[in-house]
């Protein structure tokens, strides 16, 4: 049995092929369970925006081509698509390739936004809920096992999923450098622009306690203020406003600036020198930039924001080459893992072999030495257990040689039949998992 | 030097270690070296009590001053453990702590002097003020410790070299501020207490002003002033922090004055 990936992505697939395509949760074991009627012993489905894939562990004897035509046609079904259409944007993996892949994705190496921690999440939820409605069982599991400790391993060792790379949650991040608990935090939304609507939402996820919305027109403030649960104000209010606020984002068409270095030094001593964190999100600047000299009050415009997340982005960038590499390793490793593992039971058959022939011959000697004294006998034994183990040695050592090597397969088919190993049955079978 | 000298040299060059590590792990944002300060900081919680329990049995009374200083030093590191155990985000002050407690333990180290038990003071007095001494300076410590870590973040978020990536991992400016007035509101009364009973105690001897008592006082009154701002007119941030460090710039020249004359 082998590992198979089978889908689409936002890099191979525009938008309008990744929606059609899209999977509700409770169709992603269905599609599975066709998969298993297909081609696989065992499948799960991952969907989310950025991608549409199947993960599966080939049936013996399944063969990529025939089994990745089988899927094209599965998918091309779902999605209601010509198959010509669907086929240039599927990707296929197989073995070691789909395994990297597989780990590639946990690790959040193959995401739009590369360090994302949804990924791990969604994941997870989808080799869950294919499991429970019987897609996918043991054979899946350890692989889905390895996976997740991966991708935990390569959080927990890099910084790649740390730093925010959006502006709005560059601003929380910020704010909350400077208060502890945002939910104590006011804040106060001047202007109705997207922009700064986006960053108060991050701000309201984040806990802050209340939201005032400014703006000239009350009737604007009243709407936007209700869509985000928070309270309208005039823009005439401003001054009073700003002495009981403590995050100020301001996101207007104004030309020229709203809030100046004097409005808000005359309401320092009113504030109690509370800090004041100040986001101007609008272009043009609608706070002036001296204000941020003023003390206990921050300043910080969209290119201010835009240069963290960017920073950000590459520090991201640097620790997913770190990553990539830890990755690489982990598959090396489990590679091994896996060798051993296959090795494993002919290993032992061979030496249980060797030691029952060397049982057999002492005891068929044994009356025709009751002659010799009981140190000769002894020492006839431990002959016998030398001479065993050094031909033992010999092979365990030439067949754990192939142990990383292409033709582990057929080494272990050689090792048996030349030691006259009958196969167990089906039953006695140790699973192995899908061969990657 | 005594081998007990040299005991007490290790302690500090313990603090010190977790000190640097402290540091370099909140330069490159973690790694061994955090591992290596939490190990330093440890082994110094451990050493330092066995190491004064030893000064005590061999010195006794005499050796009050070291002890206390000592017992300051381990209090401080003791605090700021069992703090980060509860809101892991206070990790970073480590750095602080463990240069506060290097720095007491550095006194400790250089008063080397037994207490003489038949100067102007009375045996309890001195005891007193000693105490009160060391407490309120173990505050201000954690006051001034607090006030520079928030200027250097505050630095930081002006000059907007801030990455976001440090959110969620540094303390908050907001609890630095409160961390550094809460030491001055413990520090203070303890402080006053102990100038009082050594004023009283050094009037009754020959009278005569020593420089340390001027500049003891002086810190003093910086800290009056500054407790007075925050309390009354929400003194808060960069001005207050900078005349917490100035006061104990002042209390730190008082000490050393005390360590010359030991």
């Amino acid at each position: 049995m082998e590992l198979v990936v089978f889908g689409l992505n936002h890099k191979t697939a525009p938008l309008h092929i990744r929606e059609r395509l899209a999977l509700r949760e409770e169709e992603q074991a269905t599609l599975a369970l066709q998969a298993n009627e297909l081609c696989c012993e065992e499948a799960f489905l991952l969907s989310t925006c950025n991608r549409v894939e199947l993960y599966g562990a080939l049936k013996e004897g399944a063969t990529g081509e025939p089994a990745e035509q089988a899927l094209s046609g599965l998918f091309a079904a779902h999605a209601s698509l010509e198959l010509s259409e669907l086929t240039p944007h599927l990707y296929h993996y197989q073995g070691d390739e789909a395994l990297l892949h597989l780990l590639r994705v946990a690790s959040s190496l193959d995401s739009m936004v590369v360090g994302e921690p949804q990924i791990l999440g969604q994941l997870k939820g989808a080799y869950e809920r294919c499991r429970d409605e019987g897609a996918t069982a043991r054979l899946l599991s350890a692989l889905m096992d390895q996976a997740l400790s991966v991708a935990k391993r390569v959080r927990t060792h890099t910084e790649i999923g740390r730093s925010v790379v959006s502006i709005s949650s560059v601003a929380v991040n910020l704010a909350e450098q400077i208060f502890e608990q945002l939910t104590e935090s006011s804040v106060l939304l001047v202007g109705a622009g997207e922009m700064g609507e986006l960053a108060a939402q991050h701000l309201l996820q984040a806990g802050v306690g209340r939201l005032f919305v400014a703006n000239r027109s009350l009737e604007r403030a009243s709407s936007l203020a209700e869509r985000l649960g928070g309270h309208p104000r005039d823009l005439t209010e401003l001054p009073e406003l700003l002495t009981s606020a403590d995050i100020v984002i301001t996101s207007t068409g104004a030309h020229g600036y709203l809030i100046t270095k004097d409005l808000i030094a005359k309401r320092l001593k009113a504030r109690k020198y509370r800090p004041l964190f100040l986001i101007d999100i609008s272009v043009p600047r609608n706070i002036e930039p001296s204000v941020n000299e003023l003390e206990n009050v921050y300043v910080y415009d969209v290119d201010d924001l835009n240069e963290i997340a960017s920073q950000n982005k590459a520090s991201r960038a640097r620790e997913a080459n770190a990553a990539e590499e830890m990755v690489l390793e982990e598959l090396k490793r489990l590679k091994g893992l896996q060798a051993k593992r296959e090795l494993g039971p002919t290993l032992k058959a061979i030496r249980e072999q060797v030691h029952e022939l060397k049982r057999a011959e002492l005891e068929w000697a044994a009356p025709r030495l009751a002659e010799l004294t009981p140190e000769q006998q002894k020492l006839v034994e431990q002959l016998a257990e030398r001479l065993s183990n050094k031909l033992l040695h010999g092979v365990m050592t030439g067949l754990k040689g192939y142990a990383e090597r292409p033709e582990r397969a057929l080494a272990i088919e050689v090792a048996e039949q030349l030691f006259g190993l009958t196969p167990s049955s089906p039953s006695q079978q140790t699973p192995r998992g899908p061969r990657t | 030097m005594s081998a007990l000298d040299l005991w007490f040299l290790a302690g500090v060059f313990i603090f010190l270690t977790s000190a640097l590590a402290h540091l370099l792990a909140l330069w490159r944002r973690g790694g061994r070296s955090l591992l290596v300060a939490r190990h330093a900081l440890t082994l110094g919680l451990v050493y330092w009590p066995l190491l004064l329990s030893c000064w005590w049995l061999q010195r006794g009374g005499e050796g009050f001053n070291r002890l206390t200083l000592g017992a300051s030093a381990w209090g401080v590191a003791g605090l700021y453990s069992l703090s980060v155990k509860r809101a892991q985000r206070l990790e970073q002050l480590g750095s602080v702590a463990s240069v506060i407690a290097a720095t007491l333990g550095g006194f400790a180290f250089l008063f080397t002097r037994p207490i003489s038990l038949n100067e102007e003071m009375s045996v309890w007095a001195l005891y007193g003020h000693i105490s009160l001494a060391t407490l309120g300076l173990t505050a201000f410590s954690v006051s001034a410790g607090a006030g520079a870590f928030y200027l250097w973040a505050e630095r930081r978020l002006k000059s907007k070299q801030m990455r976001a990536v440090e959110g969620g991992r540094l303390p908050s400016l907001i609890t630095l501020d409160e961390l550094s007035l809460k030491g001055l509101l413990v520090g203070f009364p303890l402080y006053t207490l102990a100038l009082l009973i050594g004023s009283v105690q050094a009037l009754k001897g020959q009278g005569e002003l020593q420089l340390s008592y001027v500049v003891a006082s002086a810190a003093w009154l910086i800290y009056g002033g500054v407790l007075q701002a925050r309390l009354t007119a929400g003194w808060r941030g960069r001005r207050a922090a900078w005349l917490t460090l100035t006061a104990f710039a002042a209390l730190l020249t008082v000490l050393a004055l005390y360590s010359m004359r030991s």
